[in-house]
């Protein structure tokens, strides 16, 4: 600290590039976060869709592109 | 006074001069891939001896630098492993004997499954023992269908499965049986987005009106050619770019 009683440049430089950081840093976070959650939810549709007793909806009736337009348009 | 500045400057030099030379010394044998030092970079704690005689010849620098590479890389993998192995965990063989033989038909594939999808599995395989008979037929059936899609019928089937949620079951199996009773050139209009199930049932028509409304819509209407009709009713392009989709003009 300067005698003058200003701040050094260094303080300058963290007080101007600190709230910068903290914001690039809780962008990350959320977008990890998001990613994180979005993989959980994936993982759990996937056991979900083994796990369910739909015994009479084959699993490559799900992955027909064809049965999916199909039931988009059945509810329009 | 003025000589405390000279001082500082002196013993700052001196500070980074040795902290230079001793990072050099550290880099070195990991940059060279574990290769000994070379000449004048003493290694251990030998270094007081040949260089105050001042006429040190350069053989007897080698023999020093020998056991540099044994030490160095097996410490460096071990830091490394405890760091990456949590991103692929669980492994295949961290799986007990029962998880193995319920996620079998992953087994060629496990190690490249996201962390989450592992995890998953792996729970299901531990509920797997405490489900009843008839379950665990349907649940191993299951398994084996969904390990044989691909990673794209993965996505298309998650899609799927989240808009049919919206369903109730009854009606999901009604439209899975509707579905069925189209025929395969209908399902495969149909699997092109923009074409109506109705339109898609009218692919087989035989009248050319008919099968053209059959086919899905165009997604960008500038990027179609001009539509001529014939005299006999059928479609041409008047760009010299047949439409691609659909089946051929039916015979009259």
């Amino acid at each position: 600290m300067p005698s003058d009683g200003r701040p050094s440049g260094l303080v300058r430089l963290l007080s101007t590039l600190g709230p910068i950081l903290l914001i690039i840093a809780g962008f990350y976070g959320i977008a990890a976060l998001d990613d994180a959650q979005r993989a959980a939810d994936t993982a759990d549709i996937d056991a979900e869709i083994v796990l369910s007793d739909d015994e009479d909806v084959p699993l490559s009736a799900l992955a027909d592109r064809g049965f999916g337009v199909y039931i988009k348009n059945s509810r329009q | 006074m003025t000589a405390r500045p000279a001082t500082a400057v002196l013993l700052l030099a001196a500070a980074l001069g040795i902290g230079a030379g001793q990072a050099r010394a550290a880099d070195q044998p990991a940059a060279t891939g574990g290769e000994a030092p070379q000449l004048g970079t003493p290694a251990g704690g030998e270094a007081g001896t040949a260089p105050s005689e001042g006429t040190a010849p350069a053989t007897a620098a080698v023999p020093v630098s020998k056991p540099a590479p044994v030490r160095l890389d097996p410490p460096s993998a071990d830091r490394l492993r405890p760091s990456l192995l949590p991103l692929v965990q669980p492994l295949w063989s961290d799986l007990t004997p029962v998880q193995q033989q319920v996620l079998a038909p992953f087994s060629e594939q496990w190690n490249g499954l996201p962390i989450t999808e592992k995890q998953a599995w792996a729970d299901l395989a531990r509920r797997f023992p405490k489900m009843k008979p008839d379950e665990q037929k349907r649940v191993e059936k299951r398994i084996a269908e969904w390990a044989a899609l691909t990673p794209d019928q993965r996505r298309l089937a998650r899609a799927n499965y989240r808009l049919a949620q919206k369903f109730g079951r009854e009606n999901l199996l009604a439209e899975w049986e509707n579905y069925q009773s189209m025929t395969p050139e209908q399902r495969s209009v149909l699997g092109s987005v923009g074409t109506s199930n109705t339109a898609a049932r009218h692919v087989a028509a035989q009248t050319g009106l008919a099968k053209e409304a059959a086919q899905p819509l165009p997604r960008r209407l500038p990027a179609r050619p001009p539509m001529a009709v014939g005299t006999d009713g059928s479609t041409t392009a008047i760009g010299g770019i047949a439409p691609t989709v659909g089946p051929a003009p039916a015979k009259r």
